[in-house]
């Protein structure tokens, strides 16, 4: 099946980007297709390139960076969230004048259209963190 | 199969929980994940809810996690994997924050 | 074109959670999707008229909703009984939306492709 998710949680708060991580490898490991991750609100921490994590905490932005990496997969960052937060890419950090880019390389930053791309795209759309 | 119920939050912190079973149909499953899992011993057999053939589930990983098993006879114990079959079953999913 | 469904459960002000989902809700609708919009739970009270969050210097976002019928969201419901449960009965609501049951919510959870809470 092709499903893509909504990642609504930012991590080290609540469980749900975490389980939205179990869940993605687990459906990759069934052989199912992800079509596009879509992080949304809180969300879009997970993208966060500058965070940084104490040793002994699980670094899941680096996990995330990581699934995407290995498995290809579309990651977006709903630009209205993302600028609220401070996930900025290169192009957005000059356009507001902000001294750094925070966005992880692995994830584009994108608006709704793409959650909706994704829901016209997959069999099942799955929200985490809600 | 049509919805599956994703409750991510303790019933005795949110009332999501009741929020689902107010909408819970026959031929609906239910999933207790994170904090969800401290539903279990609520979730008994004789809800009128899990006597219209709803399925309900408990993620195991998160009551491993908070040294927890499955406390009611008709609640049954699923992995990730599991957890993915159970969306590609139902049609769709509805996450009650 | 997919059915998409959309449960409006929390109240306004306090979270950000109204605008994302109206937000969603009106993405969706660019794009031309099938839409139900359902206020039930705390979402109710995103309903009443005469919210004034500027006394908060918050952005009102219940104003936005009469505009859900210029962007074509005319399958808009009110869940009664979460109306009746905080005493909002009979109360003027801030758009017209169509009074509807538990059941009802069941059989539009059942037709949608995609449901999504907030």
């Amino acid at each position: 099946m092709i499903i893509s998710l909504v990642i609504h949680g930012a991590p080290g708060t609540t469980q749900g980007a975490q389980t939205a991580l179990s869940f993605c490898q687990a459906a990759l490991a069934a052989g199912h297709q992800i079509y596009r991750l879509f992080f949304y609100e809180d969300g879009v921490h997970n993208a966060h390139a500058l965070a940084v994590w104490p040793q002994d905490e699980r670094d899941l932005h680096a996990d995330w960076a990581a699934l995407i990496r290995a498995n290809k997969l579309d990651a977006v960052v709903c630009v209205a969230s993302a600028l609220k937060r401070g996930v900025l890419n290169d192009e957005e950090a000059s356009r507001y004048e902000k001294p750094a880019a925070s966005l992880d390389a692995g994830f584009d930053i994108s608006g709704l259209g793409q959650w909706v791309d994704a829901c016209l795209h997959s069999d099942r759309v799955v929200s985490f963190g809600v | 199969m049509s919805t599956l119920h994703i409750v991510s939050k303790s019933p005795y912190r949110t009332d999501a929980l009741q929020r689902c079973l107010a909408l819970v149909a026959p031929g609906d499953s239910i999933i207790l994940i994170e904090d969800g899992v401290f539903g279990v011993n609520l979730l008994t057999p004789d809800l009128k809810a899990l006597e219209e053939g709803i399925r309900c589930y408990a993620l195991s990983e998160d009551l491993a996690a908070r040294g927890l098993s499955v406390a009611a006879a008709g609640i049954r114990p699923t992995d990730y994997a599991g957890f993915v079959v159970l969306v590609c079953e139902h049609r769709n999913s509805l996450s009650h924050g | 074109m997919k059915t998409l469904t959309f449960l409006a459960r929390s109240g306004p002000v306090g979270s950000s959670r109204p605008k994302a989902l109206l937000d969603m809700v009106l993405s969706a609708a660019v794009f031309e999707q099938k839409i139900n919009f359902i206020f039930l739970d705390d979402g109710v009270y995103q309903l009443l008229p005469d919210q004034d969050p500027a006394r908060l210097a918050a952005k009102n976002v219940s104003s936005a909703l009469p505009a859900l019928e210029l962007y074509g969201v005319d399958k808009v419901y009110v869940d009664t009984e979460s109306l009746q449960k905080r005493g909002l009965s009979g109360r003027p609501l801030l758009i017209s939306a169509k009074a509807c049951n538990a059941d009802e919510v069941r059989s539009l959870l059942a037709d949608a492709d995609m449901v999504f809470g907030l």
